[in-house]
């Protein structure tokens, strides 16, 4: 009799266990944004910048690939082994400002149409600079958007700012053909970036 | 006693204000509205039409004429009547200084006001336009010459290097052919002949050319041989008038070009779903996912999401077929594809689907009928202008395919079975897969079709990785690589994943394959 109760606790435990965690609730989902837009408040601009450009290097050299999975895998591993060495505030803001820099870089492709940007390499003596350039313009106006789509977005806290961005990119990944993580890191990283930083 | 050009001047004016008034040119919105340009033009217009007007009709001179309103009986000495009788009448007379003038710096106002409103009423943003283009085309040195003999321009090529390297390995025969490069040669150097005079051409060859030219056409379209074809033509169309009529009328009264039939045991979500006057708006856009909902129409909802995303939907690319020419019949008995191949023309006519299928039926018909007279229409037989399927939900999964005859015509019943949707279920691949396989027989989307390829995403490394809760934006592009379209396995226990997965990419490739051969079978004339 004991046997068969501690069969039956041993399979519900397993069962229990194999129920998969949900990692991208809405909840969680709003807590990670909430802890980039603070992350990306606190770090310094250099830093970001170092960062990005990393992230863009490597995007284009050692871990490019033609499947998204590799590159993807490729990239976390070069991030963690970048924020291995960092020190004290800077190692813990390090995976969520290299994770909001990776997905930005990894962003670029759907916020710039291949025709575009074959366009910009034709047009333009210095494409690089053009393409950046280009960038922030498509994230300017993914700001506005939110600002006009979300009207009740103003100086407001991170969590309630944050909780807007996931709405409103969950919401307009209907209507655009842009994936909720290329736009939830273009907004953070352009809102926080584009803000004057607040005296400490 | 008034001076004739004080008349005339003051008669414009009034009729210009007329004319304004009239074209609405005077209100302040339209004004603005053309521009700083236009507005330029419109006041050198006036000033330099109004002085010549007011220069070249010696309004600056007194009348030599005027105008009097006659009351008495007796004319003067130097004038005559011009209307009226009795006491009332106007007469004209020549003017010794005596008649009421405008001063000439009002003359001029009035001539400067006058081409103002002239202006105004004809000088838009357009106007301009077409002036700058005239311009542009009068002066351009290649208007009447034939442009210059483009090179094969290596340098501007994007591939230029890589073209460089095939054309060298074709001259020295390492290569059998100019592949990409040789597409690419043959678009910069081909188009259609230039018959305007070439640059080093004389003037009197040019002439003799043209007079050639004109001469040889009209000995062509005087000749007996042209006569006798445009008699035939004539006759042709004559004996067809009926068709030719029926054809205009077709045209006119926007007959249908297609026939398409959906019946389904689901029951009408009485939504307005695929009517005919708001399909076109309704489907244009579409959610990625089918709405969530619950009740006995969430099975309706869901079709009718799955129909219009996988042929109507413009997002992507352009629908596959028009809205207006699909029916959808609601809530049909579960053996209706029998029923059709059994007596097609009562059933249809009882479902009132007959009158479409016969319009579009005559349409072809009446095609084939014209192509005599070099009307073409489209090569689409009666099977790919006029089709019946049959979508069922709640039985075992079938697919059946039944023909029949109608009015000598034969046609194909499509009919699909699928099993309920589970409840709670928010992912509605399979009934994708089940429309797809309705409206294209032998439709399969396989892993060489994907968008994910054959680098799909090994279902427990991405399970794992998705499972973490470091990188969450990162991990989250792992997810191109896993079509749900495919098999969605897992991911169909994750709705937060499925809340921020990227359909764009799959769905957007699902549509396109699927188009891509529904057009092979379906079409409209």
């Amino acid at each position: 009799m004991r046997a068969r109760a501690l069969l039956l606790l041993s399979i519900a435990a397993a069962t229990a266990h194999a129920q998969p965690e949900q990692t991208y609730r809405a909840d969680l989902r709003v807590a990670y944004l909430k802890a980039a837009l603070g992350t990306a408040r606190e770090t310094p601009a250099e830093t970001l910048d170092r960062a990005y450009e990393y992230a863009r290097v490597l995007d284009r050299g050692a871990c490019a690939s033609a499947a998204v999975r590799l590159k993807v895998e490729c990239l976390m591993t070069a991030a963690r082994r970048y924020c291995k060495n960092k020190k004290a505030a800077d190692a813990r803001r390090c995976p969520i400002y290299m994770d909001l820099a990776m997905s930005n870089v990894l962003a670029d492709k759907q916020l710039i149409t291949t025709d575009r940007r074959y366009e910009i390499m034709r047009r333009y003596r210095d494409p690089r600079h053009e393409l950046a350039h280009e960038v922030r313009r498509v994230q300017g106006a993914l700001a506005v958007d939110f600002r006009l789509r979300m009207d009740k977005v103003g100086d407001e806290k991170d969590d309630a700012l944050a909780k807007h961005i996931d709405q409103y990119c969950v919401l307009t990944a209907d209507t655009t053909s842009l994936a909720w993580q290329a736009c939830a890191s273009s907004l953070v990283w352009f809102i926080t970036r584009e803000q004057p930083k607040k005296a400490p | 006693m008034i001076g004739t050009k004080t008349i005339a001047t003051l008669g414009l004016l009034a009729g210009g204000f007329a004319l304004a008034g009239a074209l609405d040119s005077l209100s302040l919105e339209r004004i603005v509205a053309r521009g700083p340009g236009a507005l330029f033009l419109i006041g050198c217009f006036a000033a330099v039409v109004g002085t010549l007007m007011f220069r070249f009709w010696r309004l600056g001179e007194p009348s030599g004429h005027y105008f009097r309103w006659a009351r008495d009986a007796t004319l003067w000495e130097t004038e005559a009547q011009l209307i009226g009788t009795g006491g009332w009448r106007i007469t004209i007379g020549e003017n010794r200084h005596e008649a009421l003038d405008l001063g000439p710096r009002a003359q001029r106002l009035i001539c400067i006001a006058i081409a103002l409103l002239l202006a105004l009423a004809s000088i838009g943003s357009r106007a301009l336009d077409l002036l700058g283009r005239f311009r542009h085309s009068v002066t351009s040195p290649n208007a009447t010459y034939c442009p210059e003999v483009e090179k094969v321009d290596t340098a501007l090529d994007p591939n230029a290097p890589g073209c460089e390297l095939v054309r060298r390995a074709y001259a020295l025969g390492y290569a059998q052919s100019l592949g990409d490069c040789e597409a690419r040669t043959r678009t910069q150097a081909t188009g259609a002949p230039c018959t305007l005079r070439q640059r080093d051409e004389p003037l009197l060859h040019y002439s003799w050319r043209r007079l050639d030219g004109f001469w040889a056409s009209l000995r062509q379209n005087m000749g007996s041989a042209h006569t006798q074809k445009l008699w035939r033509d004539f006759v042709a169309r004559f004996h067809r008038m009926d068709a030719l009529r029926k054809a205009e009328e077709e045209v006119l009264g926007s007959a249908p070009h297609a026939s398409h039939h959906i019946f389904t045991n689901l029951p009408d979500p009485k939504n307005g779903a695929f009517r005919e006057a708001t399909c076109a708006d309704r489907y244009r856009w579409l959610a990625h996912r089918p709405p969530a909902g619950s009740g006995a129409t969430r099975a309706s909802l869901v079709f009718e999401h799955v129909v219009g995303q996988l042929l109507f939907e413009s997002r992507y690319e352009p629908a596959a077929g028009y809205c207006r020419e699909y029916q959808v019949h609601w809530g049909a008995p579960t053996d209706i594809c029998q029923r059709i191949a059994a007596s097609p023309e009562a059933t249809l006519d009882r479902l009132g689907a007959l009158p479409s299928v016969r319009a579009a039926l005559e349409r072809y018909a009446l095609g084939k009928e014209l192509e005599s007279l070099a009307v073409r229409q489209r090569p689409l037989g009666p099977s790919s202008i006029v089709s019946f399927q049959c979508y069922l939900e709640g039985e075992a999964p079938e697919r059946k395919s039944t023909d029949f005859s109608l009015d000598g015509f034969r046609f194909t019943a499509e009919e699909i079975h699928v099993p309920v949707t589970k409840a709670g279920s928010v992912l509605y691949v399979d009934r994708y897969d089940a429309v797809a396989k309705l409206f294209v027989r032998g439709f399969h989307y396989g892993a060489l079709l994907s968008q994910a390829g054959l680098e799909q995403t090994p279902t427990a490394g991405a399970e794992t990785s998705l499972a973490r809760h470091d990188n969450l934006l990162m991990r989250l592009y792992g997810l191109e690589g896993f079509d749900i379209y495919l098999d969605p396995a897992w991911i169909a226990d994750r709705p937060d994943l499925l809340e921020v997965y990227p359909y764009q990419i799959h769905l957007k490739n699902y549509v396109q394959m699927f188009r891509r051969q529904y057009r092979l079978e379906r079409g409209r004339l």
